[in-house]
């Protein structure tokens, strides 16, 4: 059981990737 | 159930898991109250932080930190727009002119910075003894030194615009991208970890 | 008029006409716009699936309010005699489901029209990727409705239609043939019939509703809450980048910058909208309860829509690109401008609030 300190933000950098992810394919498709 | 403090243990008797600068505090030891923690106490004891904490008017807890988050929506949401740019998600918006900015942005990090003050004055035991706290402060700290980094060496390039981004104004927008998601994350998590839960 | 739109089962009774009825009409004509090749009607389309997609959302929040207002607020459940558990459950998850859908549908006909202004057409994506969300969301919508009928609809539950028939057939045969059957019921009350399927139903456990599992989730995980709340912090930073710098250019800062290029921004704010509309569900589906009773809530949810109405304008409109580089926006570019900013500052504040006015939670 990993303390919240460490979960939290495992989590919420997982979450800000795929977001970063999902900005670049949006952006990519604009300008292909 | 109210989320708002119910202030430090009787007796002023404190588990610290850390060393605290002033004090006898080693590690995990049980100390009494000393001139640091007793410092602090003062601060929270004054009426206005007191005011703050207890009085449960809307003005007080509850609107400073709403004006800390509007300074924070306003703070990290430029912010953001102008390091995205420079990690060329706009290619279309010229960055010179978002220089016009940067009065808000200031604007908005001192309506942080005193609402974080009056906030952590109300609470200034349980925050300061709290690494999380330190942890955001950190954050802030290194978002404004690159900050400023930013707006002097990127914003200073008289070839702004006129040619691609140098990897340094790269590296200096994730960073700040990466400081101020530490501050947010840092922050929320102040209502989960650390000591007995405050503000 | 205030009593009236202070009932939550009213509000619910009326906005789920929208994601039914007007979702029809837009459907209509969206089909109608593939066989003429009329590129307005596609957009009309395409806007109506984005405010349906957006009302929506205040439709499954409904729901669960007017779930609350049945149930009641003491411990003894107040659901009336006629009306089901069961049937509730089914209809919150079909619910959850079309209204994901439907969140997916209004999203790429936003993408669409957004894409739309820069490239002067409706990109080639669009309209069959639009068509095969709408058409399932469509029937996602469909059988919620379908299941919400029967809540209150006893006569249309086949389960208990069952019954009823089974019970009418005797009748009928012991008024043909009087006496040929003994103890034969003298009518068949439908609430007869619906004790009959709710003892039977009784014993194993109850369906349970994706939303109720998705909820469990989200409060049987200690990092889930504050996890949720710091990614909604980032989703509402992502979403004021675009609300300040698009809507403070309209404004008359950075006048330099024509619209245009500040255009590109709406993406990433729509992104923040996305993470929050995500993580806000996933907030309402874990503790419904500190939602539904809380009238700041509601206000957020009408504020979010009338963000929905500011940003449909600005998809349509074209009065913002007249702000060329150096130019000032036209008036009714920049009322919608001041209205965006004061609108989603109203969304924070609510959002803010909630643990402090309606109900402390």
């Amino acid at each position: 059981m990993m303390p919240l300190w460490v979960t939290v933000p495992l989590i919420v950098v997982a979450g800000v990737l795929v977001t970063g992810l999902l900005a670049y394919v949006i952006d990519r498709s604009n300008h292909a | 159930m109210e989320r708002w403090s119910h202030g430090p243990p009787k007796g002023g008797h404190y588990r610290c898991p850390l060393p605290v600068k002033g004090s006898r505090y080693t590690k995990l030891d049980v100390v009494e109250s000393t001139g640091f923690m007793a410092f602090l106490q003062t601060i929270e004891n004054l009426g206005f932080s007191q005011w703050v904490k207890q009085s449960g008017s809307l003005w007080a807890f509850p609107g400073i930190l709403l004006m800390h988050t509007y300074g924070m929506a306003i703070l990290v949401g430029v912010i953001a727009g102008i390091d995205l740019k420079i990690l060329g998600l706009v290619p279309a918006l010229p960055l010179a002119p978002m220089r016009k900015f940067f009065p808000l942005v200031w604007a908005a990090f001192w309506v942080n910075a005193i609402t974080g003050t009056m906030l952590l004055m109300a609470d200034a035991s349980t925050k300061l003894t709290n690494p999380d706290f330190g942890v955001k402060m950190l954050c802030i700290v290194l978002a404004v030194i690159t900050q400023r980094l930013i707006q002097t060496r990127v914003f200073g390039d008289p070839e702004i615009d006129r040619r691609p981004f140098q990897s340094q104004a790269k590296m200096l927008a994730a960073a700040s991208l990466v400081c101020w998601l530490g501050a947010i994350t840092a922050g929320r998590l102040l209502a989960y970890v650390g000591s007995a839960t405050g503000l | 008029m205030i009593d009236f739109l202070s009932n939550t089962s009213h509000i619910h009774l009326l906005l789920n006409h929208v994601p039914t009825t007007a979702f029809t009409v837009a459907l209509a004509l969206f089909v109608i716009a593939l066989f003429t090749g009329s590129e307005t009607l596609k957009k009309t389309g395409f806007a109506m699936f984005f405010v349906i997609a957006a009302v929506s959302i205040a439709t499954y929040t409904s729901g669960s309010a007017a779930e609350a207002w049945l149930r009641g607020a003491g411990t003894a459940s107040a659901l009336p005699a006629h009306v089901l558990s069961d049937v509730i459950r089914e209809h919150e998850d079909a619910a959850l489901w079309a209204t994901v859908l439907m969140a997916v549908t209004g999203f790429f006909s936003w993408l669409a029209l957004w894409q739309s202004k820069t490239v002067r057409k409706l990109p080639s994506w669009s309209v069959p990727l639009v068509l095969v969300l709408a058409l399932l969301s469509f029937a996602a919508m469909s059988r919620t409705a379908y299941l919400g009928g029967h809540i209150n609809h006893v006569e249309i539950r086949p389960d208990v239609v069952a019954v009823h028939k089974a019970c009418e057939a005797i009748l009928d045969e012991a008024t043909k043939r009087p006496g040929s059957i003994p103890d034969a019921p003298e009518g068949c009350p439908w609430q007869s019939a619906v004790d009959e399927v709710a003892k039977a139903t009784g014993t194993p456990p109850p369906h349970t509703s994706t939303a109720r599992a998705l909820g469990d989730f989200v409060i049987g995980h200690t990092w889930m809450w504050p996890t949720l709340e710091t990614l909604h912090f980032v989703g509402l930073s992502l979403l004021f980048t675009t609300v300040l710098i698009v809507n403070l250019r309209l404004l008359g800062m950075i006048k330099v910058v024509p619209y245009a290029a500040v255009y590109q921004l709406l993406p990433i704010g729509m992104l923040g909208f996305a993470i929050n509309l995500v993580t806000g569900m996933l907030f309402f589906v874990g503790i419904p309860s500190q939602y539904n009773a809380n009238p700041v809530f509601y206000w957020k949810i009408v504020f979010v829509l009338l963000a929905g109405l500011n940003t449909t304008y600005f998809m349509l409109a074209d009065d913002a690109w007249r702000a060329r580089a150096g130019q000032s926006a036209p008036p009714r570019a920049r009322v919608a401008a001041a209205s965006a900013i004061f609108i989603w500052l109203a969304v924070l504040y609510c959002g803010h609030m909630l643990p402090f006015i309606g109900n402390a939670f």
